[in-house]
């Protein structure tokens, strides 16, 4: 891990919020991923230098940055960690090409490409709209030649359109610079197109890192994942294209899912709301439900008004029924039900 | 007539132009510092707020008068020295704009010119010292104001010499003294009415200008 984040029992104070963190982000993009008070900016500020860790150590490649036992602290200015806000943050006297030269040229024309802001150069910040300013603030973090980029809710508040040209422009730069990325962000969708390393935070802890299979199995982690819309991640089988949808394996079962770019043979993720699942105790007939599962119930967890049913359908299935329903249909451990979701319910992440 | 106003406006611009340094230091210090002690300065800054000018005046020719620790500065009794005494005046009024500036401007815009490799000392050149530039030039603007028209501190401490310090609150303090120079007199205040108007109508028109660039 000589180009990787390491936080090593990292204990940070800002007001009456603390943060423990322990974590290793290597090259590449990690998302991290939590709801608004988890901790996720004081983890940035922690890292930026902004913020002096009461304990535990922050390296980067080679170097320690902080060693709150040692004493020893690098300041933000001689970290190299580049920085972009959800507010792009430009300073408004300064022109676009004084602002993205501040912290230094390196790979000026090709920054400049991937960021698109070749016609903007000679702006000033109130002359930009938000995705333009965006880009100039990513270009001046680049320019200073970062060795870590952290990015602080970089989609929030643009457009789908602005979304998926960050998203490429994200991309470019994760093939030209091989530095860490630390992206965090409340929206999963965007973070599991980025990447598929992420880490969960809650209430100033590390809920759960790694990839999504991981988080999502990590005890602890559900409320989370829940609050995310994230329950039910399923790993299918593509068998092939089938009248405006797509034929998939998934475990024994043969299931009918919306249309995508998976070649067949090739292996994906697909996630179904709990909401969106039906539950049987026998199989229907006569439904318009294109799929059926079957399997065991595992695990039946009270979540405010309803019960969530684990079913083990190979893989773990989250349903959500209704006090009532549960009772009708005498749901208990051990018992096989079939489960039945429409193709549109499903959606494809990658 | 012309000499002594042109001898006010040099002692003012003198008194902005000494204070401005360290009135941004202040400024900096009571808006981003955070230090035990932070109240006193404050109460200290603003002092000259308060204090009758005579008392401010007593203070000065304490200091840098004849007997004083500091009267090898030879301040007292010359224009240089009236400098000093308005701008110890006008530092209240120079401060606080400057200060508020420096409170406005989000502190995320300083951190990203240190997360660039900017020293603090760069950050705050390029970055905290022009976003603030309104507010410098208020203040600038309203000590300079303050400055001409200084009266009680300058006469207390530097005195009422003509040429050297009578500016134009000592010129017309003097011509009133005299029987027969009222016309004289009427002229001295109708041209510091002017003066301080030409102050405040400028420093406004520069205010709206310079606006527009902090806005971002």
């Amino acid at each position: 891990m000589d180009d990787g984040l390491i936080l090593d029992g990292v204990v940070a104070r800002r007001g009456g919020f603390s943060l423990t963190a322990d974590l290793r982000c290597g090259p590449g993009t990690t998302a991290i991923l939590g709801p608004s008070g988890a901790g996720k900016s004081t983890l940035l500020q922690a890292v930026a230098g902004f913020l002096r860790p009461d304990r535990g150590r922050v390296v980067l490649g080679a170097e320690v940055l902080s060693d709150a036992g040692a004493r020893s602290w690098v300041p933000p200015w001689r970290r190299r960690v580049g920085l972009v806000f959800q507010e792009p943050r430009l300073w408004p006297h300064k022109r676009v090409l004084a602002t993205i030269r501040y912290g230094g040229r390196y790979r000026e024309d090709d920054v400049i490409a991937w960021c698109g802001i070749g016609h903007l150069l000679d702006r000033l910040p109130r002359q930009l709209s938000g995705g333009e300013a965006q880009r100039v603030a990513i270009a001046r973090a680049l320019m200073a030649r970062p060795r870590l980029l952290l990015l602080d809710e970089p989609f929030t508040g643009l457009d789908p359109a602005r979304r998926r040209h960050l998203r490429t422009l994200l991309e470019t730069l994760q093939a030209e610079l091989s530095i860490p990325v630390l992206c965090v962000t409340h929206l999963v969708p965007e973070a599991l197109e980025l990447t598929d390393k992420l880490v969960l935070i809650d209430g100033g802890h590390v809920v759960a890192h790694g990839d999504l299979a991981g988080v999502l199995a990590a005890p602890g982690a559900f409320a989370l994942t829940h609050a995310l819309g994230l329950e039910n991640l399923l790993e299918v089988e593509v068998i092939g294209p089938g009248d405006g949808t797509t034929r998939a394996r998934l475990g024994a079962h043969e299931v009918l899912l919306p249309e995508t770019d998976l070649a067949p043979g090739e292996r994906g993720h697909v996630t179904v709301s709990p909401a969106d699942v039906l539950l049987a105790a026998a199989p229907l007939t006569g439904v318009s439900a294109r799929n059926a599962l079957s399997g065991e119930v595992r695990d039946i967890l009270p979540v405010g008004d309803r019960f969530l049913v684990h079913v083990d359908v190979g893989q773990p299935l989250r349903v959500e029924v209704t006090h009532a329903a549960a009772r009708e249909l005498g749901l208990a451990v051990g018992r096989t039900v079939w489960c039945y979701t429409k193709t549109w319910a499903c959606r494809w992440w990658d | 007539m012309t000499e002594i106003i042109l001898l006010s406006l040099r002692i003012a611009l003198v008194a902005v132009l000494l204070s401005l340094p360290f009135a941004i230091l202040v400024a900096w210090v009571l808006a981003r510092v955070p230090f035990r002690g932070r109240l006193l300065l404050d109460v200290f800054v603003h002092l000259p707020l308060v204090l009758p000018p005579i008392v401010t005046g007593y203070v000065l020719l304490v200091v840098f008068g004849g007997h004083g620790p500091l009267a090898d500065l030879g301040l007292a009794f010359t224009s240089t020295g009236a400098s000093v005494a308005a701008a110890v005046v006008a530092f209240p009024l120079l401060v606080r704009p400057i200060r508020q500036a420096f409170e406005a401007t989000d502190p995320a815009l300083l951190h990203v010119a240190m997360s660039l490799g900017a020293s603090p000392r760069r950050a705050f050149f390029t970055v905290a010292l022009p976003l603030a530039a309104p507010g410098i030039l208020a203040g600038a603007l309203l000590a300079f104001g303050r400055s001409l028209g200084e009266f009680g501190a300058t006469i207390t401490f530097v005195g009422n010499i003509d040429g050297e310090t009578r500016t134009l609150p000592l010129a017309l303090f003097s011509a009133l003294d005299v029987p027969g120079r009222e016309s004289e007199a009427t002229a001295f205040a109708i041209a510091s009415a002017v003066l301080a108007l030409g102050t405040l109508v400028l420093g406004e028109l520069l205010a709206r200008r310079s606006r527009r660039w902090t806005t971002g």
